[in-house]
């Protein structure tokens, strides 16, 4: 049986010749996303542990979105945490402040992302990447932390529910409504789980 | 609790419960499998689930050994903590979470 492009991206990163839905599979990651949310709660998890080194300290990106510029002294002091980390562990693709700018947005705009790439992340739009042609989900600060050391975390192959597109968007109607349109229809746990893909014909704009 | 097995489960369920070290498994009509007081046998390496009672195996997807290991280390963290098994700590965190 043919496989879903889901499916053929973490078979190629489970080094598996095929995989089916439901499989529980090991994989490796090409990029693991963390902003200073996100990270700091990883980091707090291996403080825990005794610090064990990163293996995968060149797949990691840190971006600090979320509190830069610091609010305040209590979200400065997180930032500066992050940055010392950052520095010590060798993270070497390191945004903050006038260098930064939205994580989902920062991650394509700077390259990081091509088609058939496996990306994890410690916030839950990490599957923004899916419009490039690569599996992204999001996950907690425990897996972002274990992600980071080991470079590989495990999943089980979701279903894919296929969603065709057809006809004309009319004046001003964009991706946006279409995915809300969406929702509204399967509601937002439809696809809980789940990868969607996404078929436009006719004249639909990709 | 040893393991869980169950016909469906919650996608953060079912994370949850592998990175906490307990094993959840699903298993097509589990509930029509086993009644009541029914032995059953779980070899997770396998993918074998046999009711004692029956002598019934029921296959279900083996598990990466990945997450063999993790259960295996009683969770996640645990898990990655073997991985530091000289416990010298990676310099990464020049001052304390706490400063």
């Amino acid at each position: 049986m043919g496989m879903t492009i889901s499916q053929k991206i973490l078979a190629a990163h489970a080094n598996l010749q095929s995989v089916k839905s439901g499989d529980i599979i090991s994989v490796q990651l090409d990029t693991i996303l963390g902003n200073d949310i996100s990270t700091f709660m990883a980091l707090e998890e291996l403080e825990k542990i005794g610090r064990p080194p990163l293996q995968a300290a060149r797949n990691i990106i840190l971006v600090l979105d979320h509190f830069t510029p610091n609010k305040d002294i209590g979200t400065a002091e997180q930032c500066r945490v992050l940055r010392e980390f950052a520095q010590g562990a060798g993270i070497e693709h390191y945004f903050e402040g006038g260098r930064s700018g939205i994580e989902h947005a920062l991650l394509p705009e700077a390259g990081f992302v091509v088609p058939g790439d496996l990306i994890v992340g410690g916030d839950s739009h990490t599957c923004t990447y899916g419009a490039l042609g690569a599996f992204a989900m999001g996950m907690g600060s425990t897996d972002l932390a274990a992600a980071m050391v080991l470079g590989k975390t495990w999943l089980k192959v979701p279903e894919t529910i296929r969603i065709k597109y057809h006809g004309t968007l009319g004046e001003w109607i964009g991706g946006k409504d279409l995915i809300l349109y969406t929702i509204g229809k399967i509601g937002t746990d439809g696809a809980l789980g789940k990868t969607l893909g996404v078929v436009l014909l006719g004249n639909m704009p990709l | 609790m040893a393991c869980i097995i169950a016909e469906s489960f919650g996608a953060i369920f079912f994370r949850n419960a592998i990175n906490l070290g307990l094993p959840a498994i699903e298993l097509r009509d589990a509930s029509k499998r086993f009644n009541e007081g029914d032995m059953v046998e779980v070899d997770l390496e396998a993918g074998k689930v046999r009711n004692m009672a029956t002598q019934k195996a029921y296959p279900f997807p083996p598990m990466a050994s990945l997450v063999l290991d993790i259960l295996k280390a009683g969770g996640l963290l645990p898990f990655i903590g073997k991985t530091n098994p000289n416990n010298s700590p990676a310099s990464y965190l020049r001052s304390a979470l706490s400063s």
